[in-house]
């Protein structure tokens, strides 16, 4: 009933999405992803990116239109059913965009144990994973901090472990790279190759056009109207210098580089 | 990976800078601008301290519960009773005897902290004693309650008028009146050096594992934790927005645009919990939280060192209800 | 206004502690009802915020800066449970990691500012901002909501101290904790909130609302039906207000009231004494008996301040047992 065999992991349609009944946030948004593809949302600040990374992670319902995941609806109902919630969260992971608010632990060991603990594993098990990710993101040291005390690509890094000692099926990533040192990136960068040789599904929001390059094969961009303006390759996305510039995805000095 | 900051767990922070003006409350008066300088530095000065002073005695707080002493070693449920029961009996202490031998076993337990005894004696201990002693000095005088003349500072004589008012014969310091005042500073300055000693040698988040393990509900010590994590992400609105509003001020009406500073500051701190609140609640749900918390990672503790310390504790009131 | 340990005996901080936990039980129940923790968020950073808020100064028209305690602000921000427990975690949080406020004394505290200031300012606002006001009636709403309220738990605070050197002597007349009596103390700190504390929490609390207000005005709290209707309260408050006042009248009525005569007194009107009234007369003497509080005696106005103190007492106490006795039926049974 969970394996992707041929059906989408997420399947969204028409969605609309308006904040306080005035501010669109998304007009009328489809897409298909499927087991394994690596997408990147490029858009502008406010396009809307994070909040369709919120729906596809059932954090926020639609006004209008239908979202599934594994091929089950993804609602407010749907989710208050237990079975369903545990299984849909170790699945499916979210990055923030805003480090802090996911960083609620007193410890980052705790904060990494959280996920696992929450969903019921045992704790020499979770012992185990934090430890291991630990060593993945190359922050032992801070096993016992609060967090605080961190600096921004630190957090990203505790934020990032968190979400991945669960071993989701899927990640969601909000602008992860906004903000960070080049060595962080480099690390996040790996990793996320790490986990397209593993088969994991991945989700960029973001308007790094090199973070897109690097790591995505399929490119979708969503324009300041909220809706989908593209949905292809990621080559040929950046390539064509026209669409990214009317979708605020580029500035005039990039318009006048050589092609590379 | 190269984060120099990350290589010593000293109080040095990456995160929140000093700015350098700091330490001088009231900056030097131009020609001309002299009033209104100073009440808009000072305002922004003290607000901007006193953020600083939160950041401040949370990395201290850290810093000692690294330290290894008796008392760090010690289970945090077993320190919260007994320093629990100690502030007690110093609140029930009828004499000075049994609360003089309570100061003192506080100072011995800082000791056993690891603790700058110096700087926690003036702090907890003179400063305490010194303000305390202010206000209760008056009590001490038959001006409030008659009682045994010790010291006679003043003497009206028997018929002694001001105005209307019917003077008393002499004003003096009265043996009651200054053992009671003593009481008070000395309950004060034992009260708030345990407590002081508790938090630090335990750091909040430790704390607020004792008390959940001593039966506090789970969601209410979640409340705490929520709480105490994000007080400094408001601070950091609030330093960001006084610093900023420092620079820009050039002259004019101080008062009025200091006072909209902090309206502004408020309500910006109001939006930004809002928002976070509910981002947070995302994040959470994102991970699997469902209502009920589970706590995971617990500091070791020392059977030996709590038992040491409920020893101690023991002792001490026991010495106390022999010597009240 | 957070008062430190050896001020107030453990006895006092027991009672008012005792007094909190019944109104921090019905907001803390709303927090059980959180079944996927955004209520808890929610309060947490109003918690966090109420803290915060405490920190920031503002200039005052005399050349110095003030900051304020925040409750009114709470109240009319967070509704009033949410800033009762807003509150109640800011003053643990300061007594326990900044020593602002004893451990003990957390019971007082929390009574004075938890508890009291919050309701107080809540009744006023809503009682007169009204339905929808005008900027300006909301504006002093809100001004008079901070100011009830600072002065409401100042009252309060120096009741308590006050009575502590009345409660709490040693057999030599040593006061063991609070030196100052209730006439100095009452005094001395209404003085202070009255004049100083009290304008300055107005200005704040004023301050900001109106901030709020200009900004996004759904974000106040909407006048309230039922019970916290405007003017619903205030008659009540103003009669009980007024007889608590003037019961120190009866001490001008010469006598004895009819029927409530002490054995002797009967003896002498009769020329007798029953034998059952006899045996039973002092079986129970009550807390103040004859409404005199015993160290007041030979003071000047003495006799008043007792009436007065248990007109007070009596007034609360019947007010909590309505109170108990109202949740008690009305609450309820099931959960659908």
């Amino acid at each position: 009933m969970w394996s992707a065999d041929g059906r989408p992991v997420f399947e969204v349609n028409e969605v609309r999405v308006t904040y306080l009944g005035r501010f669109p946030a998304l007009a009328g948004v489809s897409l298909r992803v499927a087991s394994g593809e690596q997408v990147a949302l490029l858009g502008p600040n406010g396009c809307g990116k994070s909040t369709l990374l919120k729906v596809l992670a059932g954090l926020l319902f639609p006004d209008s239109g239908t979202v599934h995941a594994f091929g089950h609806p993804l609602t407010p109902a749907s989710l208050a059913r237990p079975a369903f919630f545990r299984e849909f969260r170790r699945r499916v992971g979210l990055l923030f965009q805003n480090s802090d608010a996911q960083l609620f632990n007193p410890t980052v060991f705790e904060e990494i144990a959280f996920g696992p603990a929450q969903l019921g594993f045992p704790p020499e098990e979770v012992e185990g994973r934090v430890r291991d990710m630990l060593r993945l993101l190359e922050i032992e040291e801070l096993a016992d901090r609060a967090p605080f005390q961190l600096s921004e690509g630190q957090k990203r890094r505790v934020a990032l472990a968190a979400v991945l000692a669960v071993d989701p099926d899927v990640l969601l990533l909000d602008e992860p790279t906004t903000g960070l040192d080049p060595r962080t990136n480099d690390r996040l960068v790996e990793i996320l190759w790490g986990l397209r040789r593993l088969g994991k599904t991945l989700l960029v929001a973001t308007h790094d056009l090199e973070l897109a390059r690097l790591v995505a094969d399929r490119a979708v961009i969503i324009g300041e109207d909220h809706r989908v303006w593209f949905d292809g390759p990621t080559p040929e996305a950046l390539a064509n210098r026209d669409l990214l510039y009317r979708a605020n995805l580029v500035g005039r000095s990039w318009m006048v580089r050589p092609v590379p | 990976m190269g984060d120099p900051a990350v290589a010593s767990p000293s109080a040095s922070d990456p995160v929140l800078t000093l700015p350098p003006w700091l330490g001088r409350p009231s900056a030097p008066s131009g020609p001309g601008t002299s009033e209104a300088r100073r009440v808009r530095l000072d305002f922004v000065a003290r607000t901007l301290v006193g953020a600083l002073e939160v950041v401040r005695r949370a990395l201290y707080a850290e810093e000692i519960a690294r330290r290894d002493g008796l008392l760090q070693r010690a289970s945090p449920e077993v320190k919260i009773l007994c320093f629990l029961a100690l502030i007690l009996a110093a609140g029930l202490s009828r004499g000075l005897a049994p609360l003089a031998l309570l100061y003192g076993g506080c100072v011995l337990l800082a000791a056993l902290g690891r603790l700058d005894l110096r700087s926690f004696l003036g702090r907890t201990g003179l400063v305490v004693l010194f303000f305390t002693g202010l206000i209760v000095l008056p009590g001490m005088t038959s001006l409030v309650h008659p009682g045994e003349p010790l010291v006679v500072l003043v003497r009206f004589g028997p018929d002694a008028r001001l105005g209307p008012l019917a003077l008393p014969s002499e004003l003096s310091l009265t043996r009651q009146g200054l053992t009671g005042g003593l009481m008070v500073m000395l309950r004060a300055a034992t009260s708030v050096s345990l407590v002081t000693l508790l938090t630090v040698t335990t750091g909040w988040f430790e704390l607020l594992r004792g008390l959940r393990a001593l039966g506090l509900p789970a969601a209410v010590g979640l409340l705490f934790t929520l709480t105490y994590r994000y007080i400094f992400v408001l601070l950091t609105v609030v330093q960001d927005m006084y610093a900023a509003w420092q620079a820009r001020v050039l002259g004019g009406r101080a008062g009025d645009a200091g006072r909209r500073l902090g309206a502004a500051a408020a309500y910006a701190l109001f939006l930004r919990s809002e928002a976070l609140a509910r981002e947070i609640h995302q994040a959470m749900l994102a991970r699997g939280f469902q209502g009920r918390v589970a706590f995971v990672q617990r500091r070791p503790s020392s059977v030996w060192a709590s038992g040491a310390l409920a020893a101690l504790t023991l002792l001490m009131l026991g010495g106390v209800y022999v010597v009240r | 206004m957070h008062i430190p340990d050896g001020y107030l005996s453990p006895e006092t901080c027991a009672v008012l502690a005792a007094g909190s936990a019944p109104a921090l039980y019905v907001a803390a129940r709303r927090l059980r009802q959180d079944s996927d923790g955004a209520i808890l968020a929610r309060l947490a950073l109003a918690s966090a915020f109420g803290f915060v808020v405490q920190m920031l100064n503002v200039p005052v028209p005399d050349g110095t800066s003030a900051h304020a305690v925040g409750a009114a602000l709470a109240a009319i921000l967070l509704g009033p449970w949410g800033a009762m427990l807003a509150m109640t975690v800011t003053l643990v949080i300061q007594a326990l990691f900044f020593g602002d406020g004893g451990i003990l004394a957390l019971g007082a505290n929390i009574f004075n500012m938890g508890i009291l200031a919050p309701a107080v300012a809540y009744v006023v606002y809503q009682t007169v901002a009204g339905r929808s006001p005008s900027r300006t009636r909301l504006l002093m709403a809100a001004a008079l909501a901070g100011y009830l309220s600072i002065n409401a738990a100042a009252l309060a605070t120096a009741i308590e101290l006050g009575l502590q050197p009345l409660l709490f002597r040693a057999p030599d007349g040593t006061p063991l904790y609070n030196p100052y009596p209730l006439n100095l103390a009452v005094p001395a700190m209404m003085f202070a909130h009255l004049v100083v504390a009290g304008p300055v929490e107005a200005l704040v609390t004023g301050l900001i609302v109106g901030y709020v207000h200009r900004v996004q005005p759904d974000l106040l709290a909407r006048p309230a039906e039922g019970k916290w209707a405007a003017g619903a309260w205030l008659p009540l408050v103003v009669v009980l207000g007024l007889l608590i006042v003037l019961t120190p009248l009866g001490l001008l009525a010469p006598g004895t009231a009819f029927g409530e005569w002490a054995p002797e007194e009967l003896g002498a009107l009769v020329g007798y004494v029953p034998r059952g009234l006899a045996a039973l007369s002092g079986w129970w003497s009550g807390l103040l008996p004859g409404y005199a509080v015993p160290i007041l005696e030979g003071v000047p106005g003495g006799e008043v301040l007792g009436y007065l103190l248990s007109a007070l007492m009596g007034v609360l106490l019947a007010a909590l047992v309505w109170g108990i006795l109202r949740w008690l039926l009305l609450r309820p049974r099931t959960r659908s």
